[in-house]
């Protein structure tokens, strides 16, 4: 229905046409008034026509021009002019600077507006914010620098994963990213990653180049991003690349080089108090004083006596220990292969200062370098324009182990082959390489044993092999660094190829081919130096994956003008299919450790094959209509039909409508003179979220996957059926306003939003005595409302120098408003879902303090479990017995206020500074690796805190005993291990120089700029985890704010150099 | 003129994208790759299916792993090395509802159920012509269906009763929880359906009548009804089928020996978890859980069922870590002794019970114990106990043979009666209002 209702506008616009013919030939010449220097790249076009032409090199135009025809003169920054061409062949035009009207362009999908005409909500973010900062990716580039966008880095790896919220999360199961479009397509991003790596990601984002990136334009609105559809909820990021303008061609070349560390790192305790540790939790958990200085241990080994506390130790870590009984004691007798270690051995137990004393953390973290390189060549005349880039991203981690490499390069080409048709092609081609190390909830992760590896451990034992725990799950870090092989390549390849016809003035027609490919292959090997490896002789696994993912788009706009009467419409239809596949396969047995491939290994003990696909079919039309330029109205339809819906709701329909009001337009205001434009805006909209929807989802399905049973292969259903799934829709309302006055130098942007998801997709927890533990349905809704300010200052504007800051602060609320009557969930390790609460919720018990006597415990609702020393935790529902209800609602993940401060300031003729601060105010964050690092159960590493433990002449602390085991769970989720995760952060600090074009130009250059920078050189936080920017789960909606043995952000100088000639 | 052209070549152009339009929305038509429509419809859909019930044996909560390392660390016979809080709370009989193996192993089996139901309710409409193990494969599930019911309700009690396939998800699903008789009654109602129509012999790996007898007599035991364990352990010793190989280790070392009734398969493309869990990080393994000095102090020196536990390497039952396809023994002929030994004394039938006894102690290299053992029922009773104990170490048996014996309160340092069972999941109790906890949690 919806289909043939935008058929039908499309045939609409058949009438709408008008002829007009050409007749003669205009030439001339545009300089600026300034110098008269000649003006290239200016763009000239006839009023009331599509037809237009830009100046070359030399500022020169001609174009073919009706009669009595009025001829428009524009170009960035300078003062747009008009002129009736009466009977002249030549008008030579002088262009005057234009500090006062801002006027951007900003891409709004599917076409581009100018600001002063918005009628919605859209953020920019350009190039220069952008340039020279040593960011892998461009969401990277994005934290900070929009009100109402919320960038996290969810580590410091290199790649890794980087969450983007647009005003608030708006689903739970589904996606909250947002769709990223590069000139007009639609790309693939998220992990495509197929090993584990505890929880580090990949991030397809990253084999985008910042340095290709013309500009950033954020669909913040649900009526701009409507255009989109299903894939819109959560915002649109559209990404415009840098093309090639006519005249003279130009070569740049960019550099720099950083040196990246930690700025802080975890403070383990000393192998002696790891000893004395040790021996303190097992005397706590097992020991029964008797007298004269033996005791007795209790369900252990049944009962027995020891001559001392060393040789109980002993006895419990000793690798082939013996016992001998002396006057009724055991004594221990130790192996000679134990002693020869030289851990936890009985002298060790008697003498802790013995121990080996190993720094965990400043063995695993290094100083680490950063280089780029990025070269462009931009070029080309009034035929054929072109810009080709190439550019080396090489980055080492400050983990040991991790490093991520990118080469990269991109062609766009336009050419003009008649006034009415344009072609084109964009390609654009990247190599990833990425070392990779696990870390978070990992064993076997760097960071993670950099914790957990107790500090009486050797880096190396005297034999030169890895110093290893054997009553330890987790590996040497150092070996987890060094030795593992896990290589990451990535290949990418976006290409499209374009055409653009003026049918008639007016209406033009453009369709464009696309073509996103990824391709993965993975590499692991597991030597037997490590722990993962030694067991089975060395462990390799490949895997080979891709992506294919093509789009045709094709659209028609007309524009037209009745009077005061503007009229801009569009209509299109867009059609996607993404087909991924995907090989696995693990070896072990190898022989040694020097052949790496899967050959060598003589079990091939995995081999898998995976696909799947899906497609969507979309209408589009959109209506921008204008009053005189005061009124503006922008009305959206777009229909969506997806292969993932069921078979019930397989097309969704997309409406959206907005309005501005240019109030300085109006009569009134012209004496005003203070204000430069005021504009008020309106916006209703609605789009959809289909991301999170399983590309099957909505079938009954039974699988195979891993189904087998005595060499045969078994199916087992997998999945029930939902034929009524569908996306989750999002509708938003808006207002708003844009502010500019004081001759621009104080502009002000304001919005105030609510955004309502219903149908939200949730993996419904069903009763899993049904054999499924949950069906995907769309029920349950979240709201969420924000208000959102930008300022733009320019405080000092004067010839030696100029100060432009920029400020953004937004503030969202989220609240789950419905779960739809499915049942509330647990997150994470200790977040929760429930109705009425936000998302990223903390849940866990209340620390209510320490026992501090056998009376208080005996008194107390613990009595079972707990001794003195151990946590008391508030019987919350009061009911007298305290169990698994006895948990509260603790704080939230999510921040009140996040925003950003740049300030640039240029002065004297060829310096800049900048200094770009980003804040997050107001958020809680589990510190879920101090649940560890102070979790005093067992052999794992531990951090300073727990030298003030609670012992019995230590009784004023609130850091519990030290017990084997933990019987009390004392490391259970509780208010000790939330911690306020505000932070402000300076993320960017630079000076640069443009050397004086004297001197420049002597080297024949046309432009030579050497410059220093910072990033992440300051930080105010309260957190005492490694670093507030984190989130181990990444980006998911429901798992929140959490750290737990995290890859923390690096600290970084660099030194570059722009040239250009 | 000029005019019609361009009028054609906007009519040219609105064809186009018509045309497009039909075409293309084809992308729309998309099927999985690597799964099919849920129906059982012929006999090689039936026999995958019933893979697929054994496959839910093999999973990593249930005979992969769990069902064998936590009640044996619940009960003392293992310690707690690792890292898995969930696995602490087991070692520290301090469970909370949320606890994940809880929540993975409730669901692992029901899921195990609905494979089963699934089978049971689709294959005897299947077309019996060219599919002569169609009996034989509704029985065998009907088996499974049984030993999963089994293994719930030694765990939780009271448990729903599910004996049909779910085909969707609505509110019939909240199901409340059977009694402990009622299941039961399902169990031995399944495996009376099932022996009638189990063959003798089954392929390795499957189960035949004996594997159902020796459930029976398990069932039987747990229930205290001792004329009824010894009628099923008869009904494997008398056939001869089965018998205890002259050396201990045989019995794990050897894949699918004399001694086994229902042996789980494994290989190195389809693994078990048990020594990976147990090994020390140093030899490859993850270090959760080892044999703990209690269960090591228990062996004699001359025990051959001794495990090596300080020395890190478990060794005897599940020491593949190179390949880990340690199979699972589920039953095996020296419980069937113990079973058939542990009744005769609770009837006080001591001397028939001794011989059985015996022959478990010779095989692991002890003495015969003397007639005079006979005369002591309570002795006898510790004796049994602990041979079951060493005999059935890290076979998953312990905690609950604590827990049917009495011996808990006794044995267990700070055991309140309500530790016997464990918790309904949480996430269950939020999404079936029908379900009660149990009591203490």
């Amino acid at each position: 229905m919806s289909k043939k209702l935008l058929m039908s506008f499309v045939f609409l616009l058949c009438f709408l046409f008008k002829v007009s013919a050409q007749d003669r030939t205009i030439s001339g010449r545009v300089t600026s008034s300034e110098d008269g220097s000649a003006l290239p790249g200016v763009s000239v076009s006839v009023k009331g026509s599509t037809k237009g032409t830009v100046t070359d090199a030399n500022g020169l135009y001609k174009i073919g021009v009706p009669a009595n025809a009025t001829i428009n003169f524009s170009f960035v920054g300078f003062k747009r002019v008009s002129i009736v061409a009466g009977s002249k062949t030549t008008l030579d035009v002088s262009l005057n600077s234009d500090a006062s009207e801002i006027d951007e362009v900003v891409v709004v999908g599917y076409g581009t507006q100018s600001t002063k005409n918005l009628t919605t909500s859209v953020a920019k973010v350009d190039a220069k914010q952008i340039a020279n900062r040593p960011l892998t990716g461009l969401d990277q580039a994005m934290q900070g620098a929009a009100a109402g966008v919320n960038v996290t880095n969810s580590s410091g790896t290199p790649g890794g994963g980087v969450s983007v919220n647009i005003r608030g999360i708006g689903s739970i199961t589904g996606s909250s990213q947002p769709l990223y479009v590069v000139d007009g397509v639609p790309i693939s991003t998220g992990s495509y990653g197929r090993l584990g790596f505890g929880n580090q990601q990949t991030s397809a984002l990253n084999d985008i180049s910042p340095a290709d990136i013309e500009s950033i334009d954020i669909l913040k609105d649900a009526s701009a991003a409507a255009i989109y559809g299903s894939q819109a909820s959560n915002g649109v990021v559209l990404i415009t690349t840098k093309r090639g303008k006519a005249g003279k061609t130009q070569f740049t070349f960019d550099s720099y080089y950083g040196v990246a560390d930690t700025w802080k790192s975890g403070t383990g305790i000393s192998g002696s108090e790891e000893v004395k540790l040790l021996q303190e939790m097992l005397m706590n958990r097992y020991a029964v004083p008797v007298s004269g200085g033996t005791f007795t241990t209790t369900a252990f080994t049944g009962t027995a006596q020891w001559a001392s506390p060393a040789d109980f130790a002993a006895y419990y870590f000793g690798a082939g220990a013996g016992t001998s009984t002396v006057n009724g004691q055991l004594v221990v007798t130790e192996s000679a292969a134990d002693v020869a270690k030289g851990i936890r051995t009985k002298a060790i137990f008697n003498n802790p200062d013995l121990a080996a004393n190993t720094n965990w953390q400043k063995e695993v973290f290094q100083s680490s370098a950063t280089k780029n390189y990025d070269l462009g060549i931009r070029g080309g005349n009034e035929k054929t324009r072109f810009s080709a880039t190439t550019s080396l991203y090489d980055q080492l981690g400050i983990v040991k182990g991790s490093t991520f490499k990118r080469f990269s390069g991109r062609i766009n080409i336009d050419h003009t082959v008649s006034p009415k048709l344009n072609i084109g092609t964009n390609l654009a081609f990247s190599r990833t390489w990425q070392d990779r190390i696990n870390n978070d909830n990992n064993i076997y992760g760097v960071v993670s044993a950099a914790f957990l590896m107790a500090s009486d451990i050797p880096v190396r034992f005297a034999d030169g092999t890895y110093g290893k725990d054997a009553s330890s799950s987790v590996d040497n870090p150092l070996a987890s660094a060094n030795e593992p092989y896990n290589l990451t390549k990535n290949g990418r390849l976006l290409g499209t190829i374009f055409g653009e016809y003026k049918i008639v003035n007016g209406l033009s027609i453009r369709t464009s081919l696309n073509m996103d490919y990824i391709t993965y292959v993975e590499s692991r090997f597991l030597p037997t130096t490590t722990n993962q490896g030694v067991g089975v002789n060395g462990s390799g696994t490949e895997t080979a994956s891709s992506e294919q993912n093509w789009t045709w788009s094709t659209f028609l706009t007309y524009t037209k003008t009745l009077g005061n009467h503007n009229f801009k419409l569009l209509a299109g239809a867009d059609y996607q299919e993404s087909a991924y596949e995907a090989i696995d396969a693990t070896a072990t047995g190898f022989p040694g450790n020097a052949i790496k491939r899967l050959s060598a290994g003589a079990t091939k003990s995995d081999a898998s094959s995976t696909g799947t696909s899906w497609g969507l079919a979309s209408y589009y039309g959109r209506l921008n209509y204008d009053f005189n330029d005061k009124y503006l109205l922008t009305a959206i339809l777009r229909t969506d039909g997806s292969s993932r819906f069921g078979v019930n709701n397989r097309w969704g329909l997309f409406p959206s409508v907005s309005a501005a009001w240019r109030i300085s337009k109006e009569g009134f205001m012209q004496d005003v003179t203070l204000v430069n434009d005021l504009k008020l805006r309106l916006s209703y909209g609605s789009n959809g979220n289909s991301s999170g929807i399983g590309n099957f989802a909505s079938l009954g399905l039974s699988g195979s996957g891993g189904i087998a049973y005595a060499g045969g292969g078994g199916l087992a259903p997998s999945q029930l059926s939902n034929p009524d799934l569908k996306w989750e829709t999002n509708t938003s309302t808006g207002v708003g306003f844009d502010l500019s006055m004081i001759k621009n130098r104080v502009r002000v942007t304001f919005d105030y939003y609510k955004r309502i998801t219903n149908d939200l997709l949730l993996n419904v927890n069903i009763p899993a005595t049904s054999g499924f533990s949950s069906v995907a349905k769309n029920i349950g809704s979240i709201e969420n409302q924000g208000l959102e300010l930008s300022l733009g200052l320019t405080p000092v504007k004067t010839k030696n120098v100029t100060w432009d800051a920029t400020f953004n602060i937004s503030r969202n609320t989220n609240i789950v408003t419905s779960l739809g009557g499915s049942p509330k969930f647990a997150a994470g390790f200790g977040n929760w879902v429930e109705e009425g609460y936000a998302l990223g919720t903390f849940r866990g018990y209340r620390y209510d303090g320490i026992f501090q006597n056998a009376d208080e415990v005996a008194a107390s609702l613990q009595k079972t479990t707990a001794k003195p020393g151990d946590v008391r935790y508030g019987d919350v529902d009061g009911n007298g017995v305290f169990n698994s209800n006895d948990q509260e609602l603790l704080g939230n993940a999510l921040p009140s206020f996040v925003g950003g401060l740049d300030n640039t300031v240029s002065f004297l003729g060829g310096f800049d500074f900048r200094m770009f601060f980003q804040f997050s105010q107001g958020n809680t964050l589990l510190n879920y690796t101090k649940s560890f690092s102070e979790g005093m159960n067992g052999v794992f590493g531990q951090t300073q805190g727990v030298l003030n433990r609670w012992t019995p002449t230590n009784t004023n602390t609130n850091v519990p005993r030290a017990v084997w085991g933990d019987p009390n769970a004392n490391r259970r989720i509780s208010t000790r291990f939330l911690e306020d995760g505000s932070y402000v952060r300076l993320k960017t600090i630079s000076l640069g120089y443009n050397l004086p074009k004297s001197i420049v130009q002597k080297i024949k250059l046309d432009k030579v700029r050497i410059y220093v920078q910072g990033a992440n050189l300051w930080t105010s936080t309260k957190y005492s985890g490694l670093d507030p920017e984190v989130n181990t789960f990444n980006t998911s909606n429901t798992s929140l704010g959490t750290d737990f043995l995290t890859f923390p952000q690096p600290r970084t100088y660099t030194i570059g150099v722009n040239i250009g000639f | 003129m000029l005019k019609y052209i361009k009028s054609f070549k906007v009519l040219f152009s609105l064809i186009l994208l018509a045309l497009i339009n039909t075409s293309c929305e084809k992308v729309l038509d998309q099927l999985p790759q690597t799964a099919i429509p849920s129906e059982i419809k012929d006999a090689s859909s039936a026999r995958a299916s019933l893979l697929g019930a054994y496959d839910a044996l093999q999973s990593a909560n249930y005979y992969g792993n769990r069902i064998i390392t936590l009640p044996d660390l619940h009960g003392g016979n293992l310690r707690h090395t690792g890292t898995f809080l969930s696995f602490a709370e087991f070692a520290n009989r301090a469970l909370l509802t949320n606890n994940a193996e809880v929540t993975s192993m409730w669901s692992t089996l029901y899921n195990g159920i609905l494979r089963s139901n699934f089978i049971i309710s689709a294959v005897p409409n299947i077309d019996g012509n060219g599919f002569p193990d169609k009996e034989q494969i509704v029985a065998e599930a009907q088996f499974l269906r049984a030993l999963n019911y089994f293994t719930l309700v030694k765990y939780w009690g009271d448990v729903p009763i599910i004996t049909a396939p779910t085909t969707k998800a609505d509110e019939s699903l909240k199901v409340p929880r059977n009694t402990i008789a009622d299941v039961y009654k399902q169990i031995n109602a399944d495996l009376d359906a099932a022996i009638a129509k189990l063959p003798v012999n089954s392929a390795v790996g499957r189960v035949n009548k004996f594997a159902a007898y020796a459930l029976k007599s398990r069932a039987a035991l747990y229930n205290k009804e001792w004329d009824n364990v010894i009628t099923n352990t008869d009904l494997i010793i008398n056939a001869k089928k089965y018998s205890l190989p002259a050396s201990y280790s045989t019995v794990f070392g050897t894949k699918n020996s004399t001694e086994s009734i229902f042996e789980l398969q494994f290989s190195n493309t389809d693994q078990s978890g048990i020594a990976f869990f147990m090994f020390s990080s140093t030899l490859g393994g993850r270090n959760e859980v080892r044999p703990s000095t209690g269960l090591i102090g228990a062996y004699d020196a001359a025990d051959t069922r001794k495990m090596l536990g300080t020395s890190y390497d478990v060794a005897i039952k599940y020491y593949r870590i190179a390949s880990q396809d340690d199979n699972v023994l589920v039953f095996r002929y020296a419980e069937t002794l113990l079973n058939k030994a542990e009744a005769l004394v609770e009837q006080g039938k001591m001397t028939d019970a001794l011989p059985l006894l015996n022959q478990i102690r010779v095989r692991a290299g002890l003495a015969a114990s003397p007639a005079s053992l006979a005369l002591d029922q309570p002795a006898m009773r510790e004796e049994i106990f602990k041979q079951r104990r060493l005999e059935l170490a890290l076979e998953g048996h312990y905690f609950f043979d604590l827990v049917r014996t009495g011996r808990a309160a006794t044995t267990l340092t700070g055991w309140v009666n309500t530790q016997r069972l464990l918790p309904i999941p949480q996430r269950e109790i939020e999404a079936n209002t029908a379900l009660k906890q149990n009591e203490g949690y």
